[in-house]
């Protein structure tokens, strides 16, 4: 299998957690390392080749941001932060620490185990794309071919119609910027909007479904409440 | 028309007073006269003279003759005369007496007015008077004078009327003296607060140095102008003069003394109210600086200790906010952990290849059971932060109508599934709100999963929006499942459900989200029933822009839209100056050109 050979260290101070969490990604074919506090699992990517770290923030002796500052002083490898603070401030306390995603609990397993999967080849496919010097727009776990006009979620293609795909050219060309409905209507189809604005929306409904990890919290394509829709920078 | 009444009345009283006086007199008069002609009946004809004498007329009997000497009438004249008189007089006794017993209520009512105005003289006074009174009465006893005779009788007559009206209606005719009153200014003056007692004090102190140093110079100067009786005139005045100069003096700086101490206070009101003024707008922190000496010293450290009090009960306040928050972030957090186990295991279990059908089954409404309350826990986290005021807003403009089309979209699955009709009337035109746009849509998305939750199947539901006076306005008609027995106010309250036995989805928590984050975005949220229709309302103040389109026409900002051909390029893009007009009438100048 393509996960076989991906060490990966769960770290929390609830065990059964990290037993479920380390049950889901053995079934992906990963090999799991547990810890159950901030110095075991020091210890661990000290000794151990580990490719990916899920942490607990809460944690007794040391806590998980604290950890993530100490393994970022030695070692790039991704870091998944787990917490039960959904606080906006808490996710970006936690990316700025250095972590590269932020789930919150509770989670579902297999949005966990698909967002390591994402960080994993980001990690490994990152280097060979920039050396390619292919014609393409970068976004996170996104990479859209400008060439082939293919999106690629985690390096694998995603199946988009040519209108969803017009659509996402469209928006990532320019991340961050809010594009009314109506523009994308008339960018797309060529003709002026009247009323047509819901075609728009149940399209990019139906995009995000496809790339996001989990659609009801878009982390890239995400509405702009009553003036939008954007591409987000990550 | 009352005070019109009174008057008429007071009047009236006053009238048939006046008329009772002069019955009074008249009837004492006439007592005195009898009593003469009874002691001596020769006096007659001297007391008749003396009535004329003291009524200031000439006796009818006398008449004056052509010399200007007076001289005894003729018997029948005279007896016309007397006739005339005596009914002139009978007459107006008669029309006195009318009055009198007519007006006797309103004659009452003004002897208690005057009763009550004797009643306010001390009784040191009234002695007073009285005393000359008996002292003129006795020496009339000296006197053969008639004229003193008849004026006795009319005061002694006042007078016991007078006495009997202040006997007889006020109680407390010797207890209201002046050692009495003394004392009551004593009482008065030890129940009044330091504050008064310093101030009277202070007014009273002034009047009497005034009056004293008044006093002074005026004695002063006469005892001076004694003393230096020989010290020649020039000498004389200069000396004495200085007496009453530093009289002047001194009053004058008593007087200045008063009205610098009258400043003072004066500044330390001002200083307290500055302070309420401070502490009325929010500042907790305005201090006072009242000097020790002043008579407002207490006054001030006692307001200043009230504000220390409020400042603690508000940080207090703002802690207890802060460990409620604290509490239920803890209590959440506490609730997710065993949750997230819960979820997991039940995950892993799904995918745990053969299972019996039954197991399957379980597994799936494990599954549901969990998400739900995990949806629970996120909403009861959230409605607390709102009703706590402890949420972060991003408010910004938005067109609530853009949202709304957007909500519908997110939420087809869930219409698509319910089965009910949508009637959705949107207007095409921007409505401009100022609100947080995904908390804006958590109120939609709530109020339509309601609809969705509770709406009688296949029934229709109406969504609506519109803008009148500045006003937005979204309303969401539906009809309800069951029999709505609240009434609005009970049902967005926490953990309220349409349905008492609960059975249904969804925590209870919905409306009241939708009120509280409806209320903290600035906007107005209301729910009314109509029999089983159900009608949430929403509403939020109307942004004018004065731009037009600015933050929605995209035309603009990227400079090569497809415009679809024949329309005309935008106008307001092209900022040059307007085109000289066509000349307008035959003396435009450019014409003659």
């Amino acid at each position: 299998m393509e996960n076989d050979g991906k060490n990966i260290l769960v770290v929390d101070d609830d065990r059964e957690i990290v037993r479920a969490i380390a049950l889901t990604l053995e079934g992906e074919g990963y090999t799991v390392f547990k810890a159950y506090d901030g110095l075991e699992a020091l210890d661990l990517v000290a000794t151990k080749n580990i490719h990916l770290i899920i942490i607990d923030v809460m944690m007794p002796r040391l806590d998980g941001l604290s950890a993530i500052m100490r393994i970022r002083e030695g070692k790039n490898l991704p870091i998944i932060v787990l917490s039960a603070k959904s606080e906006n401030s808490d996710k970006v306390l936690g990316l700025s620490m250095g972590a590269d995603d932020y789930v919150t609990k509770p989670f579902n397993p297999q949005e966990l185990a698909a967002r390591v999967k994402s960080q994993l080849r980001r990690y490994t496919s990152l280097g060979d794309i920039n050396s390619q010097g292919e014609n393409v727009i970068l976004n996170g776990r996104l990479r859209f071919n400008l060439d082939e006009h293919v999106l690629y979620a985690d390096d694998e293609p995603i199946k988009l119609t040519a209108t969803e795909t017009k659509i996402v050219e469209l928006l990532m060309r320019s991340p961050g910027r809010i594009f009314p409905a109506e523009e994308i209507y008339s960018k797309i189809w060529n003709e002026s909007a009247y009323s047509t604005e819901n075609t728009v929306m149940v399209h990019i409904r139906r995009i995000r479904e496809k790339i996001e990890i989990n659609p009801s919290e878009p982390e890239y394509l995400k509405v702009v409440w009553g003036i939008g829709y954007k591409f987000e920078k990550h | 028309m009352d005070i019109n009444l009174k008057s008429t009345s007071t009047f009236k009283g006053l009238v048939s007073w006046v008329c009772l006086l002069f019955i009074l007199c008249t009837a004492s008069v006439a007592m005195v006269f009898a009593i003469m002609v009874l002691v001596s009946p020769g006096m007659t004809e001297y007391a008749t003279d003396s009535v004329h004498q003291f009524a200031g007329s000439v006796p009818p009997y006398l008449e004056q003759g052509s010399d200007g000497v007076f001289h005894k009438a003729e018997p029948t004249d005279l007896a016309y005369e007397y006739g005339v008189k005596i009914a002139s007089a009978v007459a107006v006794v008669l029309t006195a007496l009318i009055f009198i017993f007519a007006f006797r209520r309103d004659r009452r009512a003004f002897e208690a007015v005057v009763a009550r105005a004797l009643g306010r003289v001390w009784v040191e006074v009234k002695l007073l008077i009285l005393g000359p009174l008996v002292v003129f009465g006795m020496s009339l006893f000296g006197w053969t004078s008639t004229e003193r005779c008849f004026l006795f009788s009319i005061l002694g007559v006042l007078t016991v009327y007078f006495l009997c009206l202040d006997i007889g209606r006020n109680h407390r005719f010797f207890g209201h003296n002046i050692i009495h009153s003394i004392l009551v200014r004593v009482n008065d003056y030890h129940a009044m607060t330091t504050f008064e007692q310093r101030a009277v004090r202070r007014l009273y102190s002034t009047i009497a140095m005034v009056v004293f140093l008044v006093v002074f110079g005026i004695f002063g100067y006469a005892v001076a102008v004694n003393f230096l009786y020989d010290h020649g005139q020039h000498a004389r005045d200069k000396l004495a003069l200085t007496v009453p100069l530093i009289a002047l003096i001194g009053v004058i700086g008593t007087v200045w003394w008063y009205i610098l101490a009258l400043k003072r206070d004066l500044r330390d009101w001002n200083l307290l109210m500055a302070q309420i003024t401070e502490m009325y707008g929010g500042d907790l922190n305005a201090v006072n600086h009242v000097p020790p000496t002043s008579n407002l010293y207490d006054c001030a450290m006692q307001l200043n200790m009230i504000r220390t009090g409020v400042q603690k009960a508000v940080e207090e306040g703002t802690k207890a906010d802060r460990t409620k928050i604290e509490l239920i972030t803890n209590v959440s957090h506490d609730i997710k952990t065993p949750l997230t186990s819960v979820i997991s295991y039940v995950e892993l279990l799904k995918r745990e290849p053969g299972l019996p059908e039954a197991a399957k089954d379980y597994v799936n409404i494990l599954s549901q059971k969990a998400q739900r309350l995990n949806s629970i826990v996120q909403d009861v986290f959230e409605v607390s932060k709102a009703a706590t005021g402890n949420i972060s807003l991003n408010l910004e403009d938005l067109d609530i109508g853009r949202l709304l089309k957007q909500t519908f979209v997110e939420m087809d699955e869930t219409i698509q599934r319910s089965q009910l009709q949508f009637r959705v009337d949107i207007p095409d035109a921007a409505m401009i709100v100022h609100a947080d746009g995904p908390r804006l849509y958590r109120v939609f998305q709530n109020l339509i999963r309601n609809c969705t939750q509770y709406s009688l199947e296949g029934s229709r539901v109406y969504v609506a929006l519109s803008a009148q006076a500045g006003v937005v306005q979204v309303s969401i008609r539906n009809i309800s499942k069951t029999e709505i027995t609240m009434n609005g106010e009970d049902l967005t309250a926490r953990f309220v459900r349409g349905d008492q036995n609960r059975t249904t989805e969804g925590s209870g928590l919905g409306l009241s989200i939708a009120k509280s984050f409806t209320e903290a975005c600035g906007g107005c949220f209301f729910v009314r029933t109509d029999g089983d229709l159900f009608i949430a309302t929403v509403q939020f103040p109307l942004v004018e822009r004065g731009g037009g389109e600015g933050l929605f026409s995209y035309e603009k900002s990227m400079g090569t839209p497809p415009v679809p051909s024949g329309a005309a390029p935008a106008p307001a893009a092209v900022p040059e100056p307007p085109l000289p007009e066509p000349p307008a009438g035959p003396n435009s100048p450019e014409l003659k050109a």
